[in-house]
């Protein structure tokens, strides 16, 4: 009879609907071997999956019917989404709502696979990617990156280039392989000629897409830079700076500048 | 147009309004079909019923609510001020309630958050403070040894309206991504999370700013003779002109309170109207109350409808219709001076 039940809940468990809201979110149940179940996520983590799903809008201004048209049994969303009226629909209703904290550091991530895998009922595959990933970064060793001057920018659709605030993921991750970094500011920030001069660094961090916009030589600001003898260029992979998850690791251990 | 005809404006307009009503209900994301909405509270089908009651029921009343408002304080903007190109937002109402919220959202809240406990009430809140402020300024302004000089009124709006802007813009220059996706919101409007609750506080400002305005339709037939022959029948166009700013400031800020920026509609809509029924007030604020209904609720079905699993804002769809029809407007204005 037990084992009836147990298989019953299994074949539940294995055919959930999963919708995620965050692509640090989607990325872990992607990595927790769910990818297949989640049948709609925000327009950011389409990327994450090898199919595209229902597409549910912005993280942030998210369409609460396309989620219900999806007929989710779960739905992961990162505490940030909303808009919060959105948020409240499912937190009022029986749709089984979960919401995943912002991760801030390797704490925060790790604990949240561990809630996301509890979620899913999964929680040995979840303390077996903890262990993995906390291995993956004692590995990690940074001592060229020691005596650079980074400043992580980004160009979200090429016609601006911003500073990266203090408080983001790429501020953590220049602080983390110990170089200093050189944003102080609370949220980001458009790098003028002059802020470009005052800054002055060794160095930026970008993620590819950000690169491929540098490539273009259209922002005056960083061909200043780029002129500089020995100036680097630091490229991590997309959405590896969007929030710190299992991608920042990934780019963290192919770190690499040219 | 005579009672006989008017009446049948009504019927069809009421008509085209309960049809778009019940299009806003079966339209949209997920699938209505129309046996969920016939059996909607006995229906088996709680996501339905979740959709069409808590979803899309408030958000098409809301519509309906703030359609006919901005159409009806349009109309009397445009009759006290005698010019065809004037609406709420000219004289700087909704500009001067969205950069208070935007404001606050940048600058205040993330200090205030700290200290004080702060409620969803507090944001319609500010943005009425801030229209009324606004208007205020504009108000004193334009004020002339006790009189508003209808001249001045217009130049302290475009004044105002454009300090408001350049204020959002630095606001928007200091704002992390969470708070520019609120100022979106507030910019370019949208009825995206409109509750039941919304609902209960615009129906009171609903039934009160209308029939307000309604009371005032005889002296609004004077005024559009002009200010000479109104003040010669007797009509106080000091007071009147107070009366009805104070009273679009309040019915504007309210809107903007729960569904942003949302232009046009004031202009677009007693042009419309005037067309089909006629100048004369008592028509034309049921009638622009109707046909502001039937535009924004239009434009917010098609808001909703046109992308897959994205919604466009509301505001952009409704200056999108407006836009032209205020070129065609100068356009003919100018071949009438010509």
């Amino acid at each position: 009879m037990k084992l009836i039940l147990f298989i019953f809940l299994a074949v539940q468990i294995n055919t959930a609907n999963i919708v995620t809201i965050g692509s640090c979110i989607t990325q872990i149940v992607c990595e927790l071997g769910r990818c297949n179940q989640i049948v709609a996520t925000d327009k950011q983590s389409q990327s994450e999956l090898e199919q595209p799903v229902t597409n549910i809008g912005y993280w942030r201004s998210i369409n609460v019917e396309t989620i219900l048209q999806s007929d989710p049994t779960l739905i992961l969303a990162s505490e940030s989404a909303g808009p919060p009226r959105s948020i409240q629909v499912f937190q009022s209703t029986s749709n089984p709502i979960v919401l995943i904290k912002k991760t801030e550091n390797w704490d925060d991530l790790m604990s949240n696979i561990s809630l996301i895998a509890s979620k899913l009922n999964n929680s040995s595959r979840g303390n077996h990617l903890i262990e993995t990933l906390s291995e993956r970064l004692s590995k990690l060793n940074y001592k060229k990156y020691q005596d650079l001057r980074v400043l992580g920018v980004y160009s979200p659709m090429g016609q601006r280039i911003f500073a990266n605030s203090k408080s983001s993921a790429a501020s953590f991750v220049i602080e983390y392989i110990g170089a200093t970094n050189l944003s102080e500011f609370n949220s980001p920030k458009i790098i003028s000629k002059e802020i470009a001069l005052e800054l002055n660094p060794d160095a930026l961090l970008m993620t590819e897409r950000t690169a491929k916009w540098l490539e273009n030589n259209k922002f005056e600001s960083i061909n200043l830079l780029l002129k500089k003898p020995n100036f680097r260029k630091i490229k991590v992979s997309d959405n590896a700076l969007s929030e710190i998850c299992i991608k920042t690791i990934d780019s963290l251990e192919n770190l690499n500048y040219e | 147009m005579n009672k006989g005809r008017f009446f049948i404006f009504i019927l069809l307009m009421t008509t085209v309004l309960l049809a778009t009503a019940t299009l806003g209900l079966i339209v949209g994301q997920y699938p209505i079909q129309v046996e969920d909405l016939a059996s909607v509270w006995s229906t088996q089908n709680s996501t339905a019923k979740l959709v069409i009651l808590e979803l899309r029921l408030p958000r098409i009343i809301c519509a309906i609510f703030i359609g006919a408002l901005l159409a009806v304080t349009g109309s009397c903007m445009q009759g006290i001020f005698r010019n065809p190109l004037v609406e709420p937002s000219f004289i700087g109402i909704s500009a001067g309630a969205a950069s208070a919220v935007v404001l606050f959202l940048v600058v205040l809240k993330p200090i205030l958050i700290q200290y004080i406990p702060l409620n969803e009430f507090v944001i319609p809140c500010v943005a009425f403070v801030g229209s009324v402020v606004t208007v205020k300024i504009v108000i004193n302004l334009a004020s002339i040894q006790g009189r508003i000089s209808i001249g001045a009124l217009l130049l302290s709006g475009i004044a105002v309206n454009a300090f408001c802007g350049a204020l959002m813009g630095i606001c928007i220059y200091f704002a992390d991504d969470a708070q520019l996706r609120s100022i979106t919101f507030w910019n370019l409007g949208s009825l995206a999370s409109i509750s039941w609750r919304e609902v209960y506080i615009l129906t009171p400002i609903f039934i009160g700013g209308l029939l307000y305005l309604f009371l005032l339709r005889f002296k609004l037939d004077i005024a559009s003779l002009g200010e000479d022959q109104a003040i010669s029948l007797g009509v106080d166009m000091q007071s009147l002109t107070r009366r009805v700013v104070y009273s679009t400031c309040l019915i504007v800020g309210a809107t903007v309170a729960f569904a942003g920026i949302i232009g046009f509609v004031g202009l677009l809509v007693p042009h419309i109207t005037r067309f089909l029924v006629g100048a004369n007030y008592k028509f034309l604020l049921i009638g622009s109350a109707l046909i502001g209904s039937i535009v924004l609720l239009s434009s917010d079905i098609a808001a909703r409808s046109f992308l897959d699993g994205a919604e466009l804002p509301l505001g952009a769809i409704t200056a999108l219709l407006g836009a032209p029809f205020f070129i065609y407007q100068i356009s003919k204005m100018r071949k009438e001076i010509i």
